[in-house]
């Protein structure tokens, strides 16, 4: 498998469907034995007392279920787009 | 006893679920069906867990994230479909959480024995030495 491509198919997909939403996917540059990257979307939420932050998900390079990581990934997606809606909505109030 | 996969997310404190060294402990001690990572500005563990009831999926899932030094879960978010399913569990162990001085009760025998555990854990101070 050539580096920069996820082992397990599902997980693959997902990952495409993140990039298709403008989140940027980095592989790991080797500190986690486990870890195969991250992913990171486009916008800045509403944080913590530090600011503003952008949503960071941390992708395994084994999950138990590629079918549910790969899930997992879809709705990490989904809360950061609906934040992103309700934080538009706000404003235009 | 029938197994089903139930959805839930560990909100976190302490150290970080991002830092390489937490991560890799976090997948060791059990970790391998959560997703890691923030959102909101907080650390969080979004587990499809499989088990033999919503409230032992929680607990096994709150276990392994303590046994991790340093990390201490801080809230549970139910993402069950049926928003009903689990919810007084759910608060109860978020009551428990946030102030463990008293073991709620529940209506039922597993959501008991399943949150005096967590209870019991809770109730313990966390090591602060670093893992490995």
């Amino acid at each position: 498998m050539a580096r920069g491509v996820h082992p397990k198919k599902e997980v693959r997909k997902a990952l495409k469907q993140l990039r298709a939403a403008g989140w940027t996917i980095e592989v790991a540059a080797g500190g986690s034995a486990h870890g195969w990257g991250t992913a990171m979307c486009p916008y800045q939420h509403r944080g913590d007392a530090a600011g503003m932050s952008r949503c960071v998900q941390r992708i395994l390079s084994t999950p138990r279920s590629e079918g549910d990581h790969a899930n997992r990934l879809r709705r990490a997606l989904r809360k950061c787009e609906q934040d992103v809606a309700r934080s538009e909505l706000e404003q235009s109030e | 006893m029938t197994r089903s996969k139930y959805d839930f997310t560990l909100e976190t404190s302490g150290r970080s679920v991002l830092d390489d060294e937490v991560f890799d402990a976090l997948y060791e001690a059990g970790c391998d069906d959560a997703l890691m990572g923030r959102f909101l500005g907080g650390d969080c563990l979004g587990f499809t867990r499989e088990a033999g009831s919503y409230c032992a999926a929680v607990r096994t899932a709150i276990e392994d994230v303590h046994s991790v030094p340093g990390v201490r879960v801080t809230r549970v978010v139910n993402e069950c479909k049926d928003a009903d399913f689990g919810a007084a569990f759910t608060a109860a162990v978020n009551k428990v959480l946030t102030s463990p001085t008293k073991c709620p009760d529940l209506p039922g025998a597993n959501e008991r024995i399943e949150l005096r555990r967590i209870w019991e854990m809770t109730g313990k101070e966390p090591s602060s030495s670093a893992p490995g």
